[in-house]
């Protein structure tokens, strides 16, 4: 466990509570124990962070007052590395500060393996006398070079902010934002005959290597925000600052694979394979944005705002050279040494709400986005997409135009103090510039109402459905794309939900509620890709106030989502079908017992969630194999007992028990040698059973 | 005629019984003994020690002493629309500003949301919802969420490393979704920056909105997608065999088969691993 933010929390926390110590009115808690860890499989869970047994528990709420001013110290968790410790300090003169940091690991697999004997360089070799094969059951040697690590990252945040008002109702208010995020991730690298060339065998002598990526990212960010509000209008400028660093440019890696394939289909020996891929990863960029806003209060109850904004999104990292193969020619000069990208983001949100009569609300909203970066045409060059031969194909740059246009009109009518209704008309208009688009223009029109209905003082009801249409210009199907294929996000669609929602207090003890989604997407002009998609959610919540002593809470829910996805192999007709069904079913179940009033309570909180994803399929060409059933079962029980000593001391006991059991065809039984032509990792999808306690003191003062 | 001023004569006596008998400040000490709970430390900024702290915001309470009825004193927990608009009033007397400004346009509120609905101010130190549970307030309405926040991909909120609120803003909607920043994509390049590019090469659902391929509330596929790859890709990347090394079959489970470098691992993204954008002069394909 690295110990470092530990300590520097430590501190802070201490300092924290020296400065609340010092104004004489601090007042709060503090929580110190000790847990444990039955096995380190809570490493790659859903609360990752329990890197080490035993572990410190270290939580705390404090809160402090002068006359004139309030802080307040909070700390999660600062004994594992998932933790957070914030202040914040405000004064009755309009000035506040505030401060956090955050930790946050992310870990979902266990070990994973890998030949290469540097993992976490940029450069990764391969270990003395591999031995390379045309598939990786050729790699005699693989078993015995394997080297195991885990995949996994870590973020660290550093919020620092404030506010202050000054002169006559205006306020500046800054946040400065600083996270690094490292660790080691997965990037599949391939080599091979390139895709895109203009002859066959189109790559199919490709390999790929799944390889280890050393993961370190900065980004600063900064916000500031110059308001003047007074009665019945306000302006506020706004400055947001967003840099990214990335302090690897590029990943290269030793081919494992032999320079002697053959590619398959008909494809004659690779001639230019290379011992050596490289990969750009993701490049420094730069966003800025300026952006105005303002209200007015027209009357008592109408209200304009209306906000402009203007951003650039900059990028000038030195490309790569176009191949890393030693064995090709020089490569040609590119046009240029870098994109030198200055990427134009405008958006514009106006709105007016108005309630003319004291039973009917009205609202109309603007919105426009857009994104243009019509500077980026760099020149035409022939390029090398696998580090293999030269494709003999010559690409260019070309300008990428996106804008979005939403309007949107509702009304709202109260009928008497038990019914309102409302309804709502929204139009949205995307227009899309670039080359190789299907379609230019797309436009959706969407009709909403709803009705709240409360007919009994302990029931309220809403229903709530919408109707969307969904078309454009004409779809032009890409260079190359089978003619067939509409792309969800651009076909035409016509959409339709209703959501219901009832709740009903029994009485002052018992409250129930009900609710039930539905979604139904249909691509009606689609004969390949996405057909249809349908969503159903219902759920049921209930509360107990069973006395003062006991209260129970607890959900249950079940989720369907079921899809048709067409496919042609032939470019003609439909020759393939899938059938997706997903099934998730939730429950959850908490409970509060006061056993002996301010003296023995105990908690449970329960949580539940079953998964699945079934795929039936169908072929009219040749039988397929079925994939094998996808689940993700998770059971989530934490217990606690608190003793109160006195009216500062609580003794608190916490038994957690967390399983997770999940089968992934991707990954299970998968070994790094299981598939001929891609070199894995061996990683299996996390099951694990794992048990934690912790026992603490909690004091107040 | 005679009727009418009968009726209205009924009226304003019966106006003038209601100010007669109006309902009469009554004070703390008289609504903590019985609420004998309330009568802890101050709860910042709701100092509960002031005379008429409770009935600043419940109403006067001399009817409800009287009656113990709910109904002779706003709870905050009433059914009826006026009496929840009227409830809204009170906390948005005190808490205007930028709150005020833009509850009106929320999809809260014409949802029919009240302030107590999420907020508790009779809990000490909280009149937030505390930190850790906040999320769990948003769920306990937003029951589709709340499914998806217990599938095994996604962002962290159920053991609290995230909030609902570190994406969105209940009351002040300055962007779509009632996100914190403009667009869906600027909320997500907020700490996943290194997707923003722009890339000499890019993948055009990316920048227009990554809702397109994920769904940040949580799915059962890797990264979130909404489908798992190669079908996800398949369904916007459907090219019969000229000019590149896929097929349009169907790529079924077959782990010895050629096709299965674009099922297994990382599946299509075993080749093209630049999905977000690609940098590289050679990157065209997304695979450099």
């Amino acid at each position: 466990m690295n110990n470092r933010p530990l300590k520097h929390s430590f501190c802070i926390l201490v300092l924290g509570i020296s400065v609340l110590e010092c104004v004489h009115a601090a007042e709060g808690e503090i929580e110190l124990g000790i847990g444990v860890s039955d096995n380190d499989d809570f490493l790659y869970s859903s609360f990752p962070g329990i890197d080490t047994s035993p572990f410190l528990v270290l939580n705390a709420d404090l809160e402090g007052s002068s006359d004139d001013a309030v802080w307040r110290v909070t700390a999660r968790n600062l004994g594992i590395d998932t933790r957070t410790l914030a202040a914040d300090y405000e004064n009755d003169a309009g000035f506040s500060l505030f401060g956090e940091y955050w930790q946050s690991p992310s870990r979902q697999n266990g070990t994973v393996s890998s030949p290469y004997v540097n993992i976490g360089s940029t450069q990764l070799e391969l270990p003395g006398g591999w031995v390379a094969g045309s598939e990786t059951g050729d790699m005699t040697n693989l078993q015995s070079s394997l080297r195991q690590f885990y995949i996994g990252t870590e973020r660290r945040r550093y919020t620092l902010g404030g506010e202050t008002t000054f002169g006559e109702g205006m306020t500046f208010k800054a946040t400065a934002v600083y996270e690094n995020k490292e660790g080691i991730e997965l990037i599949g690298g391939a080599i091979g005959r390139g895709f895109g060339q203009v002859s066959p065998p189109y790559g199919t002598g490709t390999r790929a290597t799944l390889l280890p990526v050393p993961i370190d990212y900065e980004t600063t960010q900064l916000d500031l925000k110059l308001g003047y509000q007074k009665q019945r209008y306000g302006v506020e400028l706004g400055y947001y600052l967003s840099v990214f660093r990335n302090g690897h440019d590029s990943l290269s890696w030793e081919n494992p694979f032999s320079l002697d394939i053959v590619g398959g289909g008909g494809g004659g020996q690779f001639p230019l394979a290379s011992s050596t891929g490289r990969l750009s990863l993701y490049p420094d960029n730069q966003f800025h944005r300026l952006s105005l806003s303002g209200n007015y209060l027209v009357g008592e109850t109408t209200r304009f705002y209306g906000m402009f904004s203007a951003g650039l999104m900059k990028q000038d990292q030195t490309f790569l050279p176009l191949s890393a193969n030693p064995v090709l020619s020089a490569p040609p000069l590119l046009p240029v040494s870098s994109l030198d990208a200055d990427a134009s983001v405008n958006d514009a949100h106006l709105r007016v709400t108005s309630r003319p009569m004291p039973k009917l609300s009205l609202k109309a909203t603007y919105r426009f986005h857009s994104r243009d970066d019509d500077d980026r045409l760099l020149g035409a060059y022939n390029y090398y997409a696998l580090d293999s031969s030269e494709s003999g194909r010559e690409i260019i740059s070309s300008p990428y135009y996106y804008r979005k246009q939403e309007f949107d009109l509702s009304a709202r009518y109260r009928i008497s103090s038990k019914t309102s209704i409302g309804l709502e008309y929204e139009r949205e208009d995307i227009l899309r510039d670039y080359v190789d688009i299907e379609r230019e223009d797309v436009d959706e029109d969407r009709i909403g109402a709803h009705v709240d209905f409360r007919p009994l003082d302990s029931l309220s009801l809403r229903i709530q459905g919408e109707h969307a249409e969904r078309n454009g210009s004409n779809y032009v199907t890409a260079i190359g794309e089978n003619p067939l294929l509409r792309k969800f996000h651009f076909a035409d669609r016509t959409q339709d939900s209703i959501t219901i929602r009832a709740t009903y207090d029994l009485n002052d003890s018992v409250s129930l509620s009900a609710s039930y989604d539905r979604l139904e997407d249909e691509f009606g002009d689609t004969v390949v890709g996405l057909r249809d998609a349908d969503r159903d959610i219902v759920a049921f919540d209930v509360a107990y106030q069973i006395n003062d002593q006991l209260s129970l809470h607890g959900f249950v829910s079940r989720e369907e989502a079921s899809s048709l996805q067409a496919g042609s192999a032939d470019g003609v007709s439909v020759t393939w079908t899938a059938d997706y069904d997903d099934t998730i079913d939730s429950l959850g179940v908490g409970a509060e017992w006061q056993a002996i009033p301010e003296r023995l309570k105990f908690s449970l909180d329960l949580a539940m969630s079953q998964g699945s994803e079934i795929v039936s399929l169908s072929n009219t060409l040749s039988p397929v194999t079925p994939y094998p059933e996808l689940t993700s079962d998770m059971l989530s029980i934490r217990h606690a007992v608190t003793y109160q000593y006195d009216k500062q001391t609580d003794f608190r006991f916490v038994y957690w028990h967390e399983k997770l059991d999940t089968d992934d065809w991707a990954l299970d039984d998968q070994d790094v040698n299981s598939t001929p032509n891609v070199l894995l990792t061996g990683e299996q999808s996390p099951n694990y059973d794992d048990n934690i306690v912790m026992l603490s003191v909690v004091r107040r003062f | 005629m005679r009727a009418s001023l009968v009726l209205v004569f009924c009226a304003a006596l019966l106006s003038m019984a209601g100010q007669l008998f109006a309902a009469e400040m009554i004070g703390r000490e008289g609504c903590v003994t019985c609420h004998t709970s309330m009568d802890h430390r101050a709860m910042l900024p709701h100092d509960m020690q002031d005379e008429d702290s409770c009935e600043m915001c419940h109403g006067p309470g001399s009817d409800h002493m009287d009656t113990e009825s709910s109904k002779d004193i706003r709870t905050f927990k009433e059914k009826s629309l006026d009496a929840l608009d009227e409830a809204n009033d009170v906390c948005l007397a005190c808490h205007g500003g930028a709150v005020e400004r833009h509850w009106p346009a929320s999809s809260h509120q014409a949802a029919g949301v009240g302030c107590a609905d999420c907020h508790s101010i009779q809990h000490p130190g909280q009149p937030r919802p505390d930190a850790s549970d906040m999320s769990q307030s948003c769920l306990s309405c937003h029951a589709d969420i709340r499914s998806k926040t217990l599938k095994q991909f996604g962002h962290p909120l159920r053991h609290g490393q995230m909030q609902c609120k570190d994406c969105h803003q209940a009351h002040e909607p300055p962007g779509e979704a009632e996100l914190r920043q403009i667009t869906i994509n600027d909320n997500c390049y907020t700490c996943h920056a290194e997707k923003r590019g722009p890339f000499l090469w890019e993948h055009e659902p990316v920048f227009e909105e990554c809702t397109i391929c994920h769904d940040a509330h949580g799915s059962i596929h890797p990264g979130a997608l909404v489908r798992r790859a190669p079908q996800l890709c398949q369904q916007c990347h459907h090219q019969p065999h000229t000019r590149n090394p896929h097929s349009d079959e169907f790529y079924d489970f077959n782990p010895s088969a050629r096709i299965s470098r674009s099922v297994l691992g990382e599946s299509c993204m075993n080749c093209h691993s630049r999905v977000h954008g690609s940098n590289h002069p050679s990157g065209l394909n997304l695979m450099r």
